[in-house]
């Protein structure tokens, strides 16, 4: 079920993106705060979210290279705020299963 | 100790293995960038060419090397790093080849060095991290894009970053804060920027690793007082030129606060999507095109190769990866949290979330980042560097734990990827070389320029020399066809001599501008100088401007990039027409010419004028003065950038170019948000209505709705894509609302003349061709434009009627209460008015008749008037003109499309045009017809036809067809050497012009001067003192005066600051004395009082920030002692320890 909604997720923001060619910011808050309340309630780690947003960078030298610039624009905004979430989170939510083992 | 050698070695192998490697790249890379023996020289680099003979200057706070001298406080800061070094190498007998090599070189391993030094203070030890993080900061895209534009200082300042960061770290890590403070106080002194927002974004990255180390430290006082004591100890030695620049700021905030406007924000926003942010390909990368020409060739490729394309993405895609290891770090994390929050401040007003930077823009001094995809990269990418070199690490231990030599495999695949993904740091191409529009940087001055020197050296007297052609305008470079300077004005350091260019660096544009308006060509001039007629007296400017020689060069690529600037052959023939210029010297390519009467730097007079009038005046005045003269001029009126408000007809016109063109390069502006199907958008709307019934005054309320219309033109530009049927209605009827409402604003103030109808008549036309570039191939949109557009311009076409004719208008203020004559320019009015009357001219209710019978070189004198100080209003009553067009005489041309686009299909365009004859050279026509055509759109082409029959493109537009007919109307100016005007116009049909073009007209316009002077004969009997007086230094003058039995005025031809004070028997003469004159230069009025009635004597002149500098240096010398007393006794107690 989980897995399947965050594919979902992504399949939504997908189709968005190639097929209604458009750029709107209340749609990026609002797939936000879907994505928020999917943490929230699937209890998602911060992993998901950077894994999305680098999901969503690599595509776009692909949409790049097929001329679909626009689409890449709007799918790096995507991959920005999958990474400010998965950072925040990191930094400040998701403390509890990781023990810091830092090098130094 | 040669064991002790040996042993560091071993311990050490591998950090030496890594340094060599960085040395290695950092000597390669640098190398690749020069071509035999020529020197690297653009762009916006104040590149040294004469290191010692620069020095010798380096060290004064006003330069007179370029342009009419100028303050350089800030310049100062330099001085150790892009100066010394090179001084140092010149004397150690190198050329300057090599030692811009050896420099360029001590950049990269700086770099290099000073990251590694940061890596290990971080995590010491871990010597693949730091190689990794110094190779990353020595070749990425961010640096890439600095040396593309040649910013060597700013390069320097990112090189040194990592060392301070470092040290800092090290002292709040070790404990030992005083020695650390004094070595990072030391180390500011590397720190060269004169960029305010330089130091601001180190200040960043000491927040962000100070505040991590700070909250990490067990002993948060001591860090408090390490850091407070780094923080004096930074001041204190760096106040040798920080006192004059926070001087600066306290006298001239806009110093810091220099406001772009929101347009530019915009268009440098407009690249800066998080896309590129995450590719860094905002920082002068992309591409643009010159003419045929890419404008960034290592740009272009960056875009357009597949493999380069996803190169561009792997620091970004790496940097978050480095989250994903198990292996947690919380520097990284925070590290990764601040790159995030930089790439969004780097976005500006990009979309999504940019009123977020607009808020951040209303802070104070936050306007320093007004290009912020230029500035905050550079901290994304230091922070990356340190992210995938941790990264790489990280992996390298974890293959190494399996297999070494998979570990060492990954290293050298990692290091592969990223230096092929920087391959052009190798190829030399990370510097223009002349694959891009932009030409190459390098450089090989000719011979003759050094013997042209050494001749001008010859002369011991202080002179100016006038550099021609000046550098085209906009870009003020410098492009000749043996090489390329950039902005700056290099062969001052070859001949070691003031030289004027046309780059103003102070406020001398009544000289500058005077001088390049009767020698050079007018098309070329700032905005309100175009129309100064051709004088022979050019040789009076160039006395007050303290211009001995002017150097025709012909090496300068004058045509360069379309923009052009003033034939050398065009100018030496006029030269040869000018009085008191004489040829002099030929050096090859170097002509120079000598003014024979010039006048020394520093003299005295008693001849003085006052003028006050429009400052398009000035050439036209020249008769009535003499070059001995000095002339006080209205600041306000004369001479600033401000004053095209203040007289003249020209300017309407001026601002109605300036607002389309603005309109046209600036995407959506006025800004737009909000989607017009959206929700939100109904409460813009309210919003809007809101503080549209709020605003009363007929004039407000009018630029109010003016802003609300174009707002539905962004909006349309904006989401033109997506709209619908409806959407369109909807636009289209907000519009039409708006701007009728103007107009019925207009038609109720019953004054036709007022700010308004220009500003609508602006606004209408810049609608109009922002939506005809929208719009143009799409034919059914195209009706909706006419539906759009037409209604509004049929009703607005009364009031654009009757504009200009019959009367102008001007507005003149008078500072100072006197005696005035009034002066008209006559402008060829006894043929255009056909031995009628010239018309009349009415003062504040008080008319007078204009007399032709008298007159003095075209200037008419309308007699004296006693003026009080205030504003003063003109009318100007024109007399009729005749109308040059014909409806019916269209000569076909041919099918076209354009001039020179012949079209497949002989029915799809035809083509027709008209002559008209008896042109005046270098006035305005106003070009006026109805059009009414259905199809497609019309295109007009205006050519003029010169005095050698040829012709040259003066106006070109496709307009926006309507059904119920439209008006065409458009002022055009022609050249000084136009005989006669050819208009052509083209459109789809094979329909006869006349049944297309009707009431067609073409009439001059009259700009006639208008002045007030006032000759200064209160005090008769006057005598002109002797003088005598020799130059210390650039700051500090000594004159002898001699027999000075009455007052007279002294003058010294320096840019005027109020900085400059004289000094009779040391005691300072009151600034009421000091005044501009010639609209640049110093004078003090003195009287036999001030030198207790002595007639002979000594006055000094000095810049006075010069002491500041002595003090600052005298203030950091003595610190930097003490520090370095405090280090060498540390170090001799730990040796005896």
């Amino acid at each position: 079920m989980k897995i399947l909604l965050l594919v979902l997720v992504e399949v939504i923001i997908l189709l968005g993106i190639i097929l209604i060619n458009f750029m709107f910011e209340p749609v990026l808050i609002l797939i936000f705060l879907v994505w928020l309340f999917l943490i929230k309630t699937f209890r998602l780690k911060f992993y998901y979210s950077i894994v999305y947003g680098l999901i969503n960078l690599l595509l776009c030298p692909f949409l790049l290279s097929l001329k679909l610039n626009f689409q890449a624009e709007n799918l790096a905004n995507f991959a920005y705020f999958f990474l400010l979430i998965g950072v925040i989170q990191t930094l400040f939510f998701d403390r509890i299963n990781f023990k810091e083992r830092s090098r130094d | 100790m040669k064991n002790l050698f040996q042993k560091i070695l071993i311990k050490k192998k591998v950090m030496f293995i890594l340094l060599g490697l960085i040395t290695v790249l950092g000597i390669v890379s640098p190398l690749t960038f020069f071509d035999g023996n020529k020197i690297l020289i653009g762009l916006d680099v104040d590149t040294t060419l004469r290191p010692s003979f620069r020095i010798e200057n380096w060290f004064y706070t006003w330069a007179s090397d370029t342009g009419f001298g100028r303050d350089v406080s800030s310049r100062t800061v330099n001085l150790p790093t892009q100066v010394f070094p090179l001084v140092v190498l010149e004397k150690a007998g190198l050329n300057l080849v090599d030692s811009q090599k050896i420099f360029f070189i001590m950049i990269f391993l700086l770099a290099g060095f000073s990251m590694f030094f940061l890596s290990l203070s971080i995590w010491e030890k871990e010597y693949i991290l730091a190689f990794f993080a110094a190779i990353l900061y020595m070749f990425n895209p961010l640096i890439g894009g600095y040396w593309v534009s040649f910013l060597v200082p700013a390069i320097w300042c990112l090189a040194v970053s990592p060392l301070l960061l470092g040290i800092f770290i090290r002292g709040v890590k070790t404990g030992d804060y005083k020695t650390y403070a004094i070595f990072l106080s030391l180390a500011t002194l590397l720190y060269p920027a004169v960029s305010p927002p330089l130091y601001v974004m180190v200040f960043f990255l000491f927040v962000i690793f100070g505040g991590y180390f700070f909250i990490s430290s067990k002993n948060k006082k001591n860090v408090l007082v390490f850091f407070t004591l780094s923080f004096v100890l930074t001041l204190l030695l760096n106040a040798w030129w920080l006192i004059n620049v926070v001087r600066m700021f306290f006298i001239s905030p806009e110093f810091l606060e220099s406001g772009d406007s929101l347009q530019r924000l915009i268009s440098n926003s407009l690249n800066a999507s998080f896309l590129n942010l995450f590719r860094f390909q905002t920082n002068y990368w992309g591409f643009s095109y010159w003419g045929d020409k890419v404008n960034n060739w290592v740009g272009f490729l960056y875009e357009t190769k597949p493999i380069l394309v996803f190169l561009s993405f792997i620091y970004s895609f790496l940097a978050f990866v480095a989250l994903l290891l198990p292996q947690k770090n919380k520097l990284i994390k925070i590290l990764c949290l601040s790159s995030l929050l930089f790439i969004f401040l780097s976005k500006g007003l990009h979309y999504p979330f940019e009123y977020i930077f607009q808020v951040l823009m209303k802070l104070p001094l936050f306007n320093m980042f007004r290009t912020p995809a230029h500035k905050f990269p550079f901290l994304t990418f230091f922070l990356f560097s340190l992210i995938i070199g941790w990264l790489i690490n990280q992996i390298y231990f974890r293959l190494s734990f399996r297999k070494k030599t998979l570990g060492i495999g990954f290293l050298f695949l990692s290091l592969l990827l990223f230096l092929s993904s920087q391959w052009y740091f190798f190829t030399g191409d990370a510097v223009q070389r002349g694959k891009s529009a932009q030409p190459s940087i390098l450089v090989e001055f000719p011979k003759y320029y050094w013997e042209a020197a050494g001749w001008l050296k010859e002369d011991n007297s202080y002179f100016r020399v006038l550099l021609l052609p000046g550098s085209n305008i906009p870009t003020f470079w410098q492009i000749y066809k043996w090489g390329f300077l950039g902005a700056y004005c290099v062969p001052s350091d070859i001949f070691e001599k003031s030289t004027v260019d046309k780059l103003p660096v102070e406020n001398s544009y009544l000289v500058r501008w005077g001088i390049y308006s009767i020698l050079g060509d007018y098309s070329n001039l700032p905005e309100g100088f175009e129309q100064i007629r051709p004088t022979n007296e050019v040789y009076k400017i160039l006395n007050w401007g303290n211009i001995k020689y002017i150097l025709i060069n012909h090496d300068v690529d004058w045509q360069h990039q379309h923009y052009g600037s003033e034939d050398p052959k065009i100018l030496e023939n006029e030269l040869l027409k000018q009085k008191n210029i004489v040829f002099e010297k030929k050096f090859d390519n170097l002509h120079f010419y000598k003014v024979t009467s010039d006048q020394p730097k520093i003299f005295a007079t008693t001849e003085t004028q006052s003028v006050y009038g429009n400052k398009l005046g000035i050439n036209q005045l020249l008769p009535f003065w003499n070059p001995e003269d000095v002339i006080y001029v209205d600041e306000k009126g004369f001479l600033n950038a401000d004053s095209y408000t203040f007289a003249n007809i020209i300017n309407p016109i001026k601002k109605e170019e300036l607002a389309s063109n603005d309109f046209s390069r600036a995407v959506n502006f006025p800004y737009v948000r909000w989607y017009p199907r959206g929700y939100i958008y109904r409460f813009v709307r309210a919003k809007e209505d809101r503080l549209l019934k709020e605003i009363a005054d007929p004039n407000t309320r009018g630029i109010f709705l003016l802003n609300l219309a174009a707002k539905r033109i962004s909006e349309v530009e904006k989401w033109q894509s997506s709209f619908n049927s409806k959407n369109w209605d909807q636009e289209s009827e907000s519009y039409r609302r708006n701007m009728l409402e103007v107009l019925s604003l207009i038609e109720n103030s019953k004054n036709n003349d007022n700010f308004l109808v220009n500003r609508f008549k602006i606004d209408l036309k810049a609608h109009e061709s922002k939506l005809f570039l929208i719009l143009k191939d799409n034919s059914k949109k195209n009706e909706i434009i006419s539906n759009f557009l037409e209604e509004i311009e049929v009703a607005s076409r009364k009031f654009f009627d009757t504009e200009q004719s019959s009367k102008i208008n001007y507005s003149l203020k008078v500072p100072e209460e006197g005696k005035y004559s009034i002066l008209f320019y006559n402008d060829n009015f006894i043929n255009s008015c056909e031995g009628k009357c010239l018309g009349r001219l009415g003062l504040n209710g008080d008319i007078k008749e204009i007399n032709l019978k008298v007159q003095k070189q075209n200037w008419i004198d309308l007699g004296t008037s006693n003026f009080k100080s205030g504003d003063y209003n003109f009318v100007f009553e024109i007399p009729p003109r005749k109308n040059k067009a014909n409806n019916i005489s269209w000569q076909k041309e041919g099918n076209f499309t354009t001039i020179n686009q012949e079209v497949d299909s002989p029915e799809d365009f035809s083509s027709f045009s008209q002559t008209i004859d008896d042109i005046y050279p270098n006035s305005l026509y106003r070009i006026k017809f109805d059009y009414r055509f259905d199809k497609n759109y019309i295109e007009i082409f205006v050519a003029e036809i010169l005095s050698d029959g040829s012709e040259r493109s003066l106006f070109n537009k496709q307009l926006i067809t309507g059904q119920k007919g439209k008006l065409f109307n458009e002022i055009i100016r022609v050249g000084f050497n136009t005989k006669k005007i050819k208009i052509y116009i083209s459109y789809p049909s094979a329909q006869e012009p006349k049944n297309v073009i009707s009431d067609f007209q073409i009439e001059r316009i009259f700009e006639p001067l208008i002045m007030l002077v006032n000759k200064n004969k209160n005090i008769e009997n006057l005598k002109t003192p002797e003088i005598d007086y020799q130059k210390i230094n650039p700051t500090k003058y000594q004159a002898r005066i001699k027999k000075a039995e009455s007052p007279f005025v002294l003058a010294f031809m320096e840019s005027y600051s109020p900085d400059w004070k004289a000094k009779i028997n040391g005691i300072v003469l009151p600034e009421g004395k000091h005044k501009m004159i010639n609209g640049y230069a110093n004078s003090w009025f003195i009287v036999p009082n001030d030198s207790n009635q002595e007639t002979e004597y000594e006055i000094e002149l000095e810049y006075i920030p010069q002491r500041y500098f002595y003090l600052g240096i005298a203030i950091s010398s003595f610190f930097c002692l003490a520090c370095l007393l405090y280090l060498f006794q540390n170090f001799l107690k730990k040796k005896i320890k």
